[in-house]
């Protein structure tokens, strides 16, 4: 008898398997895409579209209410239930397509979406008669259910200046089709709420600073079964044999993830999130030729060198470097201001410190907390508090709550 | 089911199994010792993680397993001991492997771990059953652009076995053995089939 209960132990346990895999989005039949034919809509057309809208159907899934933001030539929808839909755009004959996917974002359900508007939207003024009508899931089969959005209101804060930053760059925990830190991840988390972006730096032994949070090498993030220990035994050239993140893509450079930001994304700020003080030194070339480069560009976009323990303080004051560069520190006020750092990343669990916080805006200092990804407290720090904005797991949650408050 | 929830469940299963058994216990003998060691095959049964960052190339994901127990117990029930050994995970060959940005190498990497388990274990007449729960210190070495790496890192890790006694003469025990075994962070399950070789019970005290 007691062996059986063994047996049923091995039996229970064997069974149970783990997938960190990350969730892809689903690939709509190109052949059936309506988008092929299409011709794309201008920015400040859909930009016309931002606002709150009602949700007339679909409210089972999407909540009552969702926001609608424009991202280069995609918009996306956030509702209250960390719902949302991200769609690509285009206009076909007389009308404007938005086709593409709606996913949970603390979960894995996932589907095909589509609404369409009259093109007449670009010409005129939007109002509560403008209604995006569509469906999701069941991609033009009888299991499509109606989805139909009203414009409610347009938005109280059109300047994007709120910051909601994207932990790990696109936190794949929170059901993000991407390995955390990587490329695709960083492009890919602008569509879901984020218009700034907080990545990990780590070194490699051969003192290149890449994208990755874990000292270690694990599955959890990498494929590579003999690519195990500290991330910092092996020089770049190792790593990109031995390994690749979970999603498949090389483990970035911190140069190849400023590249693809500065080309291919509109954030306001980036947030090097540097993990060991000793890397301080190999990130700060890098950060003061984006810099120079964002000035020659004339882009509007901030970049900090995170500092989040006395020891890169003093790493950071150390190097000469530290003139040029921008820095966000996260222990107190007086050592934002001894370090003469622009911003300053207070841990939400020590509450809103509105008091601190305040001086420091009054400096002009950017007071970013992190990180916050429930309601329940995303709210008090949006509807009490004195900051610039969030780090979040969950940005699209992070854009509801901020856009739909009055 | 996460991690921590199959810790749990495998200490609640042995919480259950030891309380179960408690009025079993209640003749204590006088307390000895066994001391068992052996061999076997293991396999690695985890879902298919690519080996390296390019496919092919000649690959194993079983091999040798060793591993040395000492148990005591003051009834000859319920033992509690540790155990340790060594144990080859993978090992793969591969010519021209890409790493991008860097053009090829041949790559030439084992993957093996050194196991250090507490262990808890039951007999009834000739069947062993055995629970443990410890530590995998595990250890890569890879040899690619010209470069050997070492690099290790421990690991939390559990194992079930259930084992055959079979005597041999001069209190000699041989015991075949069953075993699957769980490395938490690098999410890998083994099943392994050994033999050991039991020493006769010592009595020490």
């Amino acid at each position: 008898m007691k062996i059986l209960l063994f047996i049923a132990l091995v039996l229970t346990l064997a069974s149970c398997t783990e997938n960190d895999n990350p969730l892809p989005i689903p690939v709509r039949d190109s052949l059936k895409s309506r988008l092929l034919q299409s011709t794309p809509i201008p920015k400040p057309s859909l930009h016309l579209l931002e606002g709150v809208y009602t949700v007339e159907a679909g409210i089972s899934e999407f909540g009552d209410q969702m926001i609608l933001k424009r991202t280069g030539d995609h918009i996306s929808l956030f509702g209250s239930n960390s719902r949302y839909l991200v769609f690509e755009t285009g206009f076909v004959d007389s009308l404007a397509i938005f086709e593409g996917y709606w996913r949970y974002d603390v979960g894995t359900e996932i589907g095909y979406a589509t609404v369409d508007i009259s093109n007449t939207f670009a010409l005129k003024a939007i109002d509560t008669n403008t209604i995006l009508k569509g469906y999701y899931n069941g991609n033009g089969t009888k299991n499509a259910i109606p989805l139909r959005l009203r414009f409610k209101r347009a938005l109280k804060d059109t300047t994007n200046n709120f910051l909601i930053l994207d932990h790990h760059g696109g936190f794949n925990g929170a059901g993000f089709p991407y390995s955390e830190n990587s490329l695709n991840s960083i492009l890919f988390a602008q569509y879901v709420g984020a218009n700034g972006i907080e990545i990990d730096v780590k070194l490699t032994a051969d003192n290149i600073p890449i994208l990755f949070h874990d000292d270690n090498l694990g599955t959890d993030l990498v494929n590579g079964e003999f690519a195990i220990g500290p991330i910092g035994n092996y020089t770049l050239a190792e790593l990109r044999a031995l390994c690749t993140l979970k999603d498949g893509e090389q483990i970035p450079t911190l140069q190849e993830a400023l590249d693809l930001i500065f080309n291919q994304t509109d954030y306001k700020v980036i947030w090097l999130d540097i993990k060991d003080a000793g890397t301080v030194q190999y990130v700060l070339p890098l950060e003061i030729d984006f810099i120079n480069k964002l000035k020659a560009a004339g882009k509007d976009m901030i970049i900090w060198a995170g500092l989040p323990t006395s020891d890169h303080v003093n790493a950071y004051l150390a190097d000469t470097l530290h003139k040029k560069a921008t820095s966000l520190c996260e222990l107190l006020p007086s050592d934002v201001e001894n370090a003469g750092c622009v911003a300053w990343g207070p841990r939400w669990t020590a509450g809103d410190q509105v008091s601190a916080a305040k001086p420091l805006r009054a400096e002009g200092k950017k007071v970013v907390y992190w990180t916050v990804d429930k309601p329940e407290f995303i709210n008090p720090f949006l509807n009490h508090g004195n900051l610039d904005g969030l780090l979040t797991d969950h940005p699209g949650t992070v854009a509801y709550y901020y856009y739909i408050r009055n | 089911m996460n991690s921590r929830r199959r810790y749990f469940l495998f200490l609640c299963g042995a919480i259950v199994l030891s309380q179960s058994l408690h009025a079993q216990t209640q003749n204590a003998k006088p307390f000895t010792i066994w001391i068992d060691g052996g061999g076997g095959y293991s396999r690695d049964i985890s879902p298919g993680v690519p080996a390296t960052a390019s496919p092919g190339g000649d690959y194993t994901n079983g091999g040798f397993t060793g591993l040395i127990r000492i148990r005591g117990s003051r009834n000859h029930f319920i033992t509690i001991g540790l155990e340790t050994g060594w144990q080859h995970i993978a090992s793969v060959s591969q010519q021209n492997a890409q790493a991008s940005g860097f053009g090829t190498t041949n790559i030439s990497a084992t993957l093996s771990a050194i196991p250090v388990m507490g262990d808890i274990s039951l007999q009834d007449y000739n069947i062993q059953a055995h629970a443990s729960v410890g530590i995998y210190r595990l250890l890569s070495k890879a040899t690619l652009f010209g470069n050997t790496i070492s690099s290790s890192e421990w690991d939390m890790a559990f194992s079930l076995a259930a084992g055959y006694e079979i005597d041999l003469p001069g209190d000699y025990k041989i015991v075949p053995e069953f075993r699957w075994s769980r490395v938490n962070d690098q999410q890998k399950s083994f099943l392994s089939l050994m033999i050991r070789i039991e020493l006769p019970e010592w009595e020490p005290f």
